[in-house]
């Protein structure tokens, strides 16, 4: 699929570019990469939520409803059947997504009520036991956001996500802003319900440890491209793309005490991409065939897939 | 049943917001004030006539509430003028509020959820009206409405001006929070714009709103006094304003009337201290985190 943010007739940037991307049931995916690498706008194009600037091309079926294209069917009836029903998104820094006006119990409400067609009582009893069965106590429906610590209000936003069970969930950058000990509950969390549920967990981070600790599959993108796609403990004693292996590379590890040789250069600008592989400028390996043509996807093993002219062959 | 659990709630407000001792006596002040405003309703008709009573009677206690603070140059009772006055200023005050902060949130609003071109129409109008000088304006158009006007109608010239700053500070919020991360999470749980502009957005412009509202009533006061001082509001009845533009009019100031001149000071200071009181302490309670305790 394609994304695009057209700013205006002259500028408009690419900012995912021929992805395809598979998710399976009870699945835990990492979309990896750095700041501004499209990772983001690929989830928001797989939710099928398109807003101006945003546009995309390009097929995101749903295999649930019978190959359902979501980037072509009605707003509105994704609306109706399909966020938050069959996917839900846990947003970034989700410390602080909760409306400050509104208590706990009545974003509950507004969604049970809207979702379920239930009526107000009804749906605050719903809530009440939800928000019990997620191991919070029911007292927290009464409150503010303010008036809970950073901790309780991310869970409060995961319960939310899953509040209606459903079985694809996105998480983008579920942990940035968070110190590591609430990562490790917040994630536990998540693989847990995920566990539950049976659903397809997607979990987007430019944090390579998050990565190696709960995901199955890995796809690495640079610039609007998936340039690797792995299971995740292959992908890491093995990386093949330049620039996996520079991610990996630049991971601490316990009683390696050499200095850590990070990639010089910055990411490119997508406006206008470089010509050929857009990693090319940044490259240890580039070659001359890397400056003129864009690299194929070579499968390396079953389930892997590279995007480099280091591994065609030609 | 649906309307006494309205009634509950409001009261339930009224009550966390008299917890505030600036609420409590901004409430108080104005309560005196509509208190003094009900009693014009009880005036003798003779009080607009002059000559009635003796001329520069200075105040005094006697046995009818007419004399209670003493006679104006033309023989009219102090007391039923200001008590009229009163509640001729806080009519046009509300009127004004009631028109044009309505026109205001509704303007901002529209202006705030709406892109593009329309946009661009919508901050050309609200900014042209904020930088226009108002009170030049308002002479003008005094001047050309003389003929037609009454306590009903100043409102509606008052509010040709008045939409133009709550217009622009309820865009403002309007745009603030739909940029918000929660807006975002709203439309991606599937929940229509309407709501999201009902139940997400309007909570924030509300708690402005009142404050505009009641901003909007000082401004209106403070508006009509200016005029009438200038002698371009009607003259012929009596507000605080056209009781300003009399007493500068017979030099009361000069000829020490005090009793005269006070009242309607002392009143406009009161209508705005008692206003200002309130707004503080209603915008204090309005937003959950400034509220404090358990809410």
């Amino acid at each position: 699929m394609f994304g695009e943010y057209v700013i205006s007739p002259q500028v408009s940037i690419k900012a995912v570019n021929n992805v395809s991307i598979e998710l399976k049931k009870n699945e835990v995916i990492g979309i990896a990469g750095e700041s501004g690498c499209g990772k983001s706008t690929l989830i928001k194009i797989l939710y099928g939520f398109l807003q101006p600037p945003l546009t995309a091309s390009g097929k995101v079926l749903l295999n649930t409803k019978g190959g359902l294209d979501l980037l072509s069917v009605s707003e509105d009836y994704k609306r109706e059947n399909i966020w938050w029903k069959i996917m839900s998104y846990i947003p970034q820094n989700s410390m602080n997504v909760l409306n400050p006006f509104m208590k706990i119990g009545d974003h509950f409400v507004e969604l049970l009520r809207k979702h379920l067609k239930i009526e107000k009582d009804e749906a605050y009893r719903v809530a009440e036991e939800y928000v019990m069965s997620m191991g919070m106590r029911k007292d927290v429906l009464k409150a503010f956001p303010h008036q809970l610590s950073g901790g309780m209000r991310q869970r409060v936003v995961v319960s939310l996500a899953l509040l209606l069970k459903p079985s694809i969930i996105f998480a983008d950058e579920p942990t940035t802003a968070v110190d590591v000990v609430l990562q490790k509950v917040l994630l536990q969390l998540l693989t847990d319900k995920q566990k539950e549920l049976g659903a397809t967990l997607v979990v987007v981070t430019h944090d390579m440890g998050v990565h190696a600790m709960i995901t199955q599959k890995v796809a690495v993108m640079y610039a609007g491209r998936v340039v690797e796609e792995a299971p995740t403990e292959p992908l890491f004693e093995d990386p093949k793309h330049p620039y996996t292996q520079a991610l990996i590379n630049s991971l601490p590890r316990l009683g390696d005490d050499r200095p850590r040789i990070g990639l010089s250069g910055s990411p490119p600008d997508l406006r206008n991409p470089p010509p050929g592989c857009e990693f090319h400028p940044r490259c240890p390996y580039a070659m001359d065939i890397c400056r003129r043509e864009k690299p194929l996807r070579v499968k390396i093993d079953k389930d892997r897939y590279v995007v480099c002219w280091l591994y065609a062959k030609r | 049943m649906y309307i006494n659990t309205r009634i509950r709630v409001f009261i339930d407000v009224l009550k966390s917001l008299s917890r505030y001792g600036r609420f409590r006596v901004g409430i108080a002040i104005i309560a005196i004030l509509i208190a003094l405003s009900l009693i014009s309703l009880a005036s003798p008709p003779r009080y607009k006539q002059w000559y009635v009573y003796p001329k520069d009677r200075p105040p005094q206690l006697t046995s009818s509430i007419d004399m209670i603070l003493g006679t104006t140059t033309n023989g009219r009772s102090v007391f039923w003028i200001m008590v009229n006055a009163l509640a001729n200023s806080l009519c046009i005050g509300l009127l004004t509020a009631l028109i044009g902060s309505h026109i205001g949130l509704l303007i901002g609003l529209l202006a705030g959820i709406s892109r593009g071109k329309t946009e661009l129409g919508f901050i050309l109008l609200i900014d042209s009206f904020v930088v226009l000088p108002g009170l030049p304006i308002l002479i003008v158009l005094a001047l050309a409405l003389k003929q037609s006007m009454t306590i009903h109608t100043i409102p509606l010239i008052l509010s040709v001006i008045a939409w133009a700053w709550p217009a622009r500070n309820v865009r403002s919020i309007a745009l603030s929070v739909m940029s918000r991360d929660f807006i975002t999470i709203a439309s991606f749980s599937g929940i229509k714009f309407r709501s999201i502009l009902l139940y997400e957005v309007m909570p924030y412009v509300l708690g402005w709103h009142l404050t505009n509202f009641i901003n909007t009533i000082i401004w209106a006061i403070g508006m009509e006094t200016a005029l009438a001082i200038f002698g371009l509001s009607i003259l012929s009845e009596d507000t605080l304003g056209t009781m300003l533009y009399w007493v500068l009019n017979f030099n009361a100031l000069f000829r020490g009337l005090w009793w005269w001149i006070l009242p309607p000071i002392v009143l406009l200071i009161l209508i705005f201290i008692g206003f200002y009181l309130i707004s503080v302490s209603v915008s204090t309670y309005l937003n959950p985190r400034l509220r404090g305790g358990v809410a």
